[in-house]
């Protein structure tokens, strides 16, 4: 166990002189992005607890457990209105010389790093609710399907714009050089 | 290039494939009709059996008419570097796939291809879904001709782009010969078969029963379920003893349709490398041809299960980069060889793979305690109540699956391991059996980590390496390695000048 931090015995580069992705500096989203999360929460929980006092009262003869299902169903979306407001604090993105990451979640935290020169493309899209609030979401693509494309959302057009071209520009220049 | 020539033209495919086109039809109206046809052949002189027949009967006219028209007005030829496609009954389409774009084309003869001596020619392109061209039949020196033509190109392509980052001239593309890796004989086609996953071809026969059993309910009103019930319920000795023979006849039944299945599919298997690529030609009826080039493959896979283990082989998957979205199987598969063919393999493929010197990283055991907590835990919980609301004997049996998830979660995390190279990663893992799971560090495209409040209680963290082809996860690592491994991997991709493709 004396091995545990080392990660390999042949060491040809110095280990610790490699740039930690845990020290970089993460770029919050735009704080507008918080009330877009707070409006598509509701939402979702609007139709869960529509859906759930609506089953609850018509179903009389189920009458315990109907109305404990719709009290746990009200639980869980007020949990989900208020988890938006959480996640929001956890999410953000850092762009390095050679690599972007994008960080998330408050109790399952994850953390992805795209280096620039495996972008296969990226793309910005805007929701109705994004354009409402003059948002825009980033999603950059790898070869390695979907589960790796990175997508960062609540930025400002304007940022994600020169975000897209700046990553275009380094992905072509690491190209060129190969 | 007199011969060749005539592939710029626009030309028909071999008039033999009227008959596969209509083969075509005809099999897809049969797969979608079948258990209407099946009413009319139960049950011909009813009414209804006669408009069925007249209709299917007018449905073979117009499907032999349509492939007649299909086939004449199906026109294939190579323009500009592209492939051109020319067809359509009622409108006209034009498919174009430049030659940059294809990335294999593969040949396939089932039984009636090989009777009439043509192929079908599968071209996969790097588009996006649905671009994939199919030529139903032609002859097989031209398809050969179409894809020299294309690989030729390619080469050319490749020498050319090389030629600019590059002032030493590269070395000339000699046309190697092509070099036998293995081919497997009957013995070894029968080794295979007994050791094939015999649980999953029971429960596709199972589940084809099941589907049988319903639509025969729907179409006759045979209640088989309610018939099986009744026979069941009447726990007679014979009940009995019919479900004591059933089990091994139902065991033996599996093992013969897997072998069957095995000899099938891979009969006279042949693994070759062709210069640069490699290919897997199979199949007794149909013969199936994959080839993959060399530097698309992501990710090798070798596995073995108890029963492999005994005859001392291993399966293995060679994964090439794929579009994902077609999330179609583009692996060569070797269905069975020795341990020393693995390592020759490798040793093809990656040859610097038997230096590397690997440090290995095992999983934390608190994996089990997850493991037997969803696997083993949670379901026993479940089915002790379901046994306990309908006073089921039998039904206690299945809470044995908790001590199961304890045995199986153990031997999981004693196998488990992560070994670190600096060239290369592979992921060994298996509870009853071996896998080993290989990528090249410079081909990773992203890596990912996430933790749980649990994992991050004790130092641990999920590692994810994602490839073109595949991927490598390991839950429950050290973080401090976790985090090492992520800044080691993007560090080398971010130096690397090596394509990974």
């Amino acid at each position: 166990m004396n091995q545990i931090n080392e990660l390999f015995t042949n060491v040809q580069i110095d280990l610790s002189g490699l740039p930690e992705a845990e020290q970089m500096e993460m770029i919050p989203l735009e704080p507008a992005y918080k009330t877009v999360r707070y409006i598509s929460a509701a939402l979702v929980a609007v139709v869960f607890l529509l859906g759930s006092w609506i089953f609850a009262l018509s179903q009389p003869d189920l009458f315990p457990y109907g109305l404990i299902v719709a009290g746990l169903m009200t639980l869980i979306s007020a949990w989900i209105v208020m988890y938006a407001g959480i996640a929001f604090d956890y999410k953000g993105y850092a762009v390095r010389e050679k690599d972007i990451t994008y960080k998330s979640g408050w109790l399952w935290k994850s953390m992805t790093t795209v280096p620039f020169n495996r972008v296969q493309h990226c793309d910005l899209r805007q929701g109705i609710l994004d354009r409402r609030f003059n948002l825009s979401k980033l999603t950059i693509y790898t070869a390695g399907g979907q589960s790796t494309d990175l997508m960062i959302p609540g930025l400002l057009p304007d940022t994600a714009e020169k975000l897209k071209i700046f990553i275009l520009k380094s992905t072509e220049q690491s190209i060129e050089e190969e | 290039m007199d011969s060749s020539s005539n592939l710029y033209q626009p030309q028909r495919q071999s008039p033999k494939a009227v008959i596969l086109i209509l083969l075509k039809y005809i099999r897809i109206i049969i797969r979608q009709m079948w258990p209407i046809l099946l009413i009319v052949l139960i049950n011909p002189t009813s009414g209804k059996g006669i408009i069925i027949t007249i209709i299917a009967l007018g449905i073979a006219f117009i499907s032999l008419i349509y492939s007649l028209v299909a086939y004449t007005r199906y026109y294939f030829f190579i323009q500009d570097n592209e492939l051109c496609v020319r067809s359509g009954v009622f409108r006209k389409i034009v498919l174009n796939v430049p030659f940059d774009r294809i990335q294999s084309i593969d040949f396939k003869r089932n039984l009636v291809h090989q009777f009439l001596n043509v192929v079908s020619v599968q071209v996969d392109t790097a588009g996006s879904k649905g671009s994939e061209l199919e030529l139903d039949a032609i002859e097989l020196e031209r398809a050969e001709e179409l894809r020299e033509i294309v690989l030729a190109y390619k080469r050319e392509r490749k020498v050319s782009t090389t030629d600019l980052a590059d002032p030493i001239p590269p070395i000339p593309v000699i046309q190697e010969a092509p070099e036998l890796i293995l081919a497997l004989s009957p013995k070894d086609l029968i080794k295979i078969g007994i050791s094939e996953n015999h649980l999953r071809t029971a429960a596709i026969i199972f589940a084809f029963f099941l589907g049988l059993a319903d639509d025969l309910d729907q179409l006759l009103g045979w209640d088989i379920y309610g018939q099986l019930e009744n026979t069941t319920t009447a726990m007679s000795i014979f009940g009995l003893l019919a479900t004591l023979l059933a089990i091994p006849l139902f065991i033996g039944v599996s093992l013969a349709i897997t072998l069957i299945r095995t000899i099938l599919k891979y009969y006279g298997l042949k693994f070759w490398r062709e210069g640069k690529s490699f290919k897997v030609v199979s199949g007794l009826f149909t013969r199936n041809e994959k080839s993959i080039q060399k530097s698309k493959i992501q990710v090798i896979r070798w596995v073995t299960s108890p029963l492999k283990r005994i005859f001392g082989i291993y399966q293995m998957n060679i994964y090439q980069a794929t579009n994902v979205d077609q999330n179609q199987d583009k692996s060569l598969v070797i269905p069975g060889c020795y341990q020393q063919q693995v390592d020759h393999t490798l040793d093809t493929i990656v040859p610097d793979f038997k230096d590397a010197v690997f440090t290995a990283h095992r999983m934390h055991p608190s994996i089990v305690r997850l493991m037997v907590f969803v696997f083993g835990f949670l379901p026993a919980v479940l089915f002790g109540f379901m046994a306990w609301y309908n006073e089921g004997m039998m039904q206690w049996m299945l809470t044995l699956v908790f001590p199961l998830a304890i045995w199986m979660g153990y031997l999981y995390q004693r196998k488990r391991r992560l070994k670190i190279d600096p060239d290369f990663i592979v992921s060994e893992g298996g509870i009853f059996g071996n896998s080993y799971k290989l990528i090249e560090i410079y081909k990773v495209q992203s890596v990912h980590i996430e933790s749980s409040p649990m994992q991050r209680r004790r130092g641990l963290t999920s590692l994810h390496v994602f490839t073109a082809g595949g991927d490598i996860s390991f839950p429950y690592l050290n973080a401090a390695v976790a985090r090492l491994a992520r800044d080691y991997i993007l560090y080398r991709v971010e130096q690397e000048e090596k394509s990974w493709m």
